[in-house]
């Protein structure tokens, strides 16, 4: 097969990835080297992927590879004790970055597996392409597309029309650190419009105050209060939520609109200069609030102010924990 | 003994003082209104207004009060906490409360001094004040002071005339003083001056006695070509970390014969004679350095540059000479620190109108100081530099880096882009203060070495205020010194090597046209070298002219900002020798009380660390400008951890914790929510 250069790839590669991730594993959990791999392996409906860990070497076989592999698997870390081998996508290596730049896990701690990724698809858009109403009963990944069967139906769908958002606009999709590399960085490359990426958020700004306010008001009404996002995020792992704390009651969840609005205004505040936009929180919510726009306006934010981009220097400090003299601060009231 | 009622804050008996400072407030705040007003609100049993609280009756009708009413706070609406703030504490103390009980509402700098022209705005402002204030009080919790040690010794950092001088006034009273000196030797600015005005004593004569007396004090210990690299800790308990660079000679073993100067083969530019003699690269600065041993140049050595040489080595006797010497870190504990760290002159390349670098000829004040001196590279003949002819026709400039704001620099010192100081070419602001009597101490000695010089002084005012100045001043003009108002705008150099100045004489309204064989700029003092980096690491503020910033303009003039560190001569702003002296004498003074202490009063504020929010995260602890806070493994995960002694309440930790995890104490957030919230029911 030739070199794959499309926005998503074809069996073979994605068998090899596949693989190389089980070798991978294997071989660590052999030698000793960890005592615990976290990885993918196949939902129980289609579609879906479902976090694994494995200890037995034996075990590895259940790993999977594909463009539905969509958690990310770095906000298990910190709940380990001892050394831990993961599978990361170039978004998750960032996140993972951040939590050793603020001591919740250490590098000599976990065992990167990293893989040059070439997106994961969004669920609500195939959906949405499908018609809600089609029930899927096998998916299966074929070349760059995607074949779903179902009662009565069989569609053939491009990837690259179904990806994630944030797998659009993705900068890193190589991982920026790793122990063991797995697959071609080269195709990782393609099909994505980096530069697209503060469109929608560029847009949204133009936007009247009052119009601007009333699309946040309705988007976030929908909101739950289930903190899937909160969950979902590597970043979030204080051990007391200000959403959670009885004393003072920041956030209560009867109350209506103004306390969704102040849960999810904190998240993002709180994710400030360190959210890498890997679309996690997007993804987990169960009534698809498009919570991208806050994250995505938030680096922008810190991007533009600081000149500062999270996740992508090990050596660095956590942004937060500098101070330069030109820092703007013409925000601060 | 702090009683329940204290501690818990649930019964609050808050008694409220509104001050009327004479007319200070009253003149302006309707006082009366202010105390009804506070009155009625929760927890409020007393409400007074008197016209001087802090005197004598003011403080016995409070210390009356606590005991009839069983107050157990007290909210006191006057002056600035940082006036009085301890007087009321002290109070509190003797009449059986807890000091930290005490919460003061600043209604004089905060009302009636800022809102004079709107006495009911500054009165309702003031009645906000007030009632945040009585909020907040309910809230306050009694603190403990802990007590910290303090080492009875004091380092100065800065051998010139001023750290001497504080040097031996300690050492005099019997207490160990460590004196830290950059260069190879102490002495300073004064020990490159010729003579000194107004009496005309030799400079070295009057000064190298008290650097023998120095050297031979068992109290003192020298530590020449030495620097900070670190401070930490707090008044009475700082930890120095002092940099000592390699002399690669002997300190002990070296006896100062020479031997090795005579042979070494490298020959320089001699820095201590303003690059206009040479030294070799082996060498001391002058003849009566402190300590009086040699000392390698590094940058020159051809040993150490090209590892080939080794002469000095063979020719010394006393085989002082120890090339394996190498730069090592010296931890010093202190009680008290004095810096005097003195000025550096102003470089006049920064006004190229002058022409100083591209005309020989031009010259500068301190290149002056060691042309004349018998010392200096031309052994007292004022040579000029040009042709080694001696000037018929000298000049001195006036305010050369001083007086300007032409380039508009406003002489900050700090470079508004990188924060760094600015080069000493920037031209400053402020008045020097000594080199309108440096000129007329030069011009003088033109005239007394060569009565057929011809000397003129470009002024734009002579600041000749001191004792004995005018009088000196006068004697110049009487030896025939012509004195013309009028700064020049610009020096001309003419093919014969002359200086040709232009300028208007503002006594005659004549324009001059002159020339000169010599001209000597005037230049102006600016700090030292450094010193943005070193007030970083001291933690010291700088005034707007860039030099180290006093406790107090007219009360703490040798004091800091800072407990225990204190500033002695030209650091704080430029001076002359006595008033430099004397400016060590009170800073020794000042560091002698702290050391006279058997311990010290640490205020207890600092973080509470909640471990049960805290993640570990460090941010707190990169934050941290003391190294105060530090996480730690612990068998709940990595926590925070508070070290007290190090810690300054600056309270940046607690502002930067994510989790909430943090409370500082006395300004807890529940203390501070309910201030807000009074302010914000009043307005
Ligand atoms: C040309 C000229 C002529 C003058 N003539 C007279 C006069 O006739 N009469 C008179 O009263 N005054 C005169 N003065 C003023 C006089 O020189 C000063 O008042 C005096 O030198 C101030 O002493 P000082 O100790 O404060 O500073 P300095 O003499 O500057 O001494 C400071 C010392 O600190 C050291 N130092 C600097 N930074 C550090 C550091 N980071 N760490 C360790 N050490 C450091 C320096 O090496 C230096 O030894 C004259 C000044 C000039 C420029
Ligand atoms: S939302 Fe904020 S406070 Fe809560 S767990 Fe996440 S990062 Fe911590
Ligand atoms: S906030 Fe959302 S996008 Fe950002 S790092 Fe967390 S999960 Fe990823
Ligand atoms: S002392 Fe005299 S020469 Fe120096 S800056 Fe002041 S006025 Fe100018
Ligand atoms: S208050 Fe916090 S940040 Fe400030 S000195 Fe103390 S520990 Fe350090």
């Amino acid at each position: 097969m030739n070199k794959m250069t499309g926005s998503a790839m074809g069996e073979d590669t994605r068998g090899a990835i596949q693989e190389g991730i089980r070798n991978s594993a294997a071989r660590m959990l052999e030698s000793g080297e960890i005592d615990v791999f976290i990885g993918y392996e196949d939902g129980t409906l289609p579609l879906r992927t479902t976090p694994v860990f494995i200890t037995r070497p034996e075990d590895a076989e259940r790993l999977v590879w594909g463009p539905m592999c969509e958690n990310n698997l770095t906000c298990y870390l910190p709940k380990f004790q001892g050394t831990v081998g993961v599978v990361v996508k170039g978004c998750d290596v960032r996140t993972l970055v951040n939590l050793i730049l603020e001591n919740q896990i250490s590098r000599d701690k976990v065992k990167i597996v990293g893989v040059p990724c070439t997106g994961i698809i969004d669920r609500d858009r195939v959906g949405k392409a499908l018609g809600t109403d089609r029930i899927i009963n096998n998916a299966k990944v074929i070349e760059r597309s995607l074949m779903l069967e179902g009662d009565g139906f069989e569609v053939e769908m491009e990837i690259r029309d179904v990806l994630a958002s944030s797998c659009e606009v993705c900068r890193y999709p190589v991982p920026v650190v790793y122990d063991v590399l797995i697959g071609d960085e080269s195709m990782a490359k393609d099909g994505k419009d980096p530069e697209a990426g503060y469109l929608e958020v560029e847009q949204f700004a133009e936007l009247q105050p009052d119009a601007r306010f009333s699309f946040f008001a309705q988007e976030i009404e929908g909101c739950i209060q289930c903190y899937a996002c909160r969950q979902a995020c590597p970043l979030c792992y204080c051990l007391e939520c200000f959403a959670d704390r009885q004393s003072p009651k920041w956030i209560s969840r009867w109350r209506g609109l103004s306390d969704k609005m102040l849960f999810h205004l904190g998240r993002v505040l709180h994710v400030a200069g360190r959210c890498v936009d890997c679309g996690a929180c997007r993804r987990a919510c169960p009534v698809g609030i498009d919570l991208r726009l806050l994250t995505k306006n938030m680096e922008k934010v810190v991007k533009d102010s600081f000149e500062y981009e999270s996740g992508l220097d090990i050596g660095g400090l956590p942004l937060l924990a500098t101070y330069r003299r030109e820092d703007p601060d013409d925000f601060i009231l | 003994m702090p009683s329940m009622l204290q501690d818990t804050g649930f019964d609050a008996r808050i008694g409220v003082y509104v001050c009327h400072c004479g007319l200070n407030i009253a003149g302006v705040v309707d006082v009366e209104a202010v105390r009804e007003s506070a009155r009625f609100l929760e927890g409020v049993v007393v409400v007074r207004d008197n016209r001087y609280t802090c005197s004598e009756v003011g403080q016995k009708g409070i210390a009356d009060d606590i005991k009839e009413f069983m107050l157990n706070r007290v909210v006191i609406a006057s002056c600035s906490p940082r006036l009085h703030e301890k007087t009321f504490r002290t109070l509190l103390e003797k009449s059986g409360l807890n000091p930290h009980l005490l919460e003061m509402a600043n209604i004089r700098e905060h009302c009636s001094w800022v809102h004079y022209d709107n006495h009911e705005a500054a009165t309702e402002k003031a009645k906000g004040l007030v009632h945040s204030s009585v909020a907040r009080a309910r809230l306050l919790q009694p603190l403990s002071r802990t007590k910290g040690r303090v080492v009875p010794e004091v380092m100065v950092v800065g051998g010139g005339v001023a750290g001497i001088s504080a040097s031996l006034y300690l050492g005099g009273m019997g207490i160990k003083t460590y004196l830290v000196e950059r260069e190879p030797s102490i002495g300073g600015h004064m020990a490159m001056l010729d003579k000194t005005f107004p009496t005309l004593d030799c400079s070295l004569c009057i000064l190298s006695p008290k650097m023998v007396e120095v050297a031979e004090c068992e109290n003192i210990k020298v530590l020449s070509y030495s620097e900070i690299e670190k401070v930490e800790g707090q008044v009475g308990d700082f930890r120095v970390q002092v940099r000592r660079k390699p002399r690669y000679v002997n300190e002990e073993k070296c006896v100062g014969c020479g031997d090795c100067v005579a042979k070494c083969p490298v020959k320089v530019k001699d820095d201590f004679n303003r690059n206009m003699g040479t030294r070799k690269a082996i060498y001391i600065p002058f003849p009566q350095a402190i300590p009086p041993a040699y000392v390698i140049d590094d940058q020159n050595c051809r040993y150490l540059t090209q590892g080939k040489c080794k002469i000095c080595q063979a020719v010394c006797e006393r085989g002082a000479i120890e090339y394996d010497q190498t730069s090592y870190v010296e931890t010093i504990e202190v009680g008290a620190i004095i810096v005097a760290t003195g000025f550096q002159p102003y470089d006049p390349r920064g006004l190229p109108q002058y022409g100083y670098g591209r005309f020989p000829n031009v010259i500068t004040s301190l290149d002056f100081e060691r042309l004349i001196c018998a010392d200096g590279p031309t052994y007292g003949k004022l040579k000029r530099p040009g042709d080694s002819q001696v000037p018929k026709r000298v000049a001195f400039i006036q305010c050369v880096g001083s007086r300007s704001v032409a380039s508009g620099c406003r002489g900050y010192g700090l470079d508004a882009e990188t924060g760094s100081s600015v080069g000493a070419t920037d031209p400053k602001a402020y008045c020097s203060r000594v080199c309108c009597m440096i000129t007329a101490k030069q011009a003088f000695m033109v005239k007394e070495k060569y009565p057929d010089a011809e000397v003129y002084v470009y002024y734009i005012d002579m600041r000749t205020a001191g004792k004995g100045f005018e009088e000196f001043y006068q004697r110049g003009r009487h030896e025939g010194i012509v004195f013309l108002r009028g700064k020049p705008g610009e020096i001309e150099e003419r093919d014969d090597g002359c200086l040709r100045i232009i300028s208007e004489d503002l006594d005659s309204g004549c324009i001059l046209d002159l020339c000169f064989d010599m001209v000597v700029l005037a230049q102006g003092l600016t700090p030292p070298d450094g010193l943005v980096e070193f007030a970083q690491k001291m933690n010291l503020s700088r005034s707007e002219d860039g030099f180290l910033m006093e406790g107090h303009p007219k009360l703490r003039p040798a004091e800091t900002a800072i407990d225990g560190i204190y500033l002695a001569g030209c650091v704080q702003f430029p001076k002359d020798i006595p008033d430099s002296v004397a400016q060590a004498g009170a800073a020794a003074a000042a560091a002698a009380v702290t050391c006279s202490k058997e311990s010290i009063e640490i205020d207890p504020l600092g973080p509470v660390i909640d471990e049960a929010l805290c993640i570990g995260c460090k941010l707190c602890e990169m934050l941290c400008p003391y190294g105060a806070i530090k996480v730690e493994l612990t068998d709940k995960g990595p926590k925070a951890k508070s070290i007290e002694v190090a810690c300054k309440g600056c309270g940046v930790c607690g502002a930067s914790c994510s989790t909430r995890a943090i409370t500082m104490k006395h300004y807890t957030d529940s203390q501070l929510t309910a201030q807000a919230k009074a302010i914000l029911e009043v307005v």
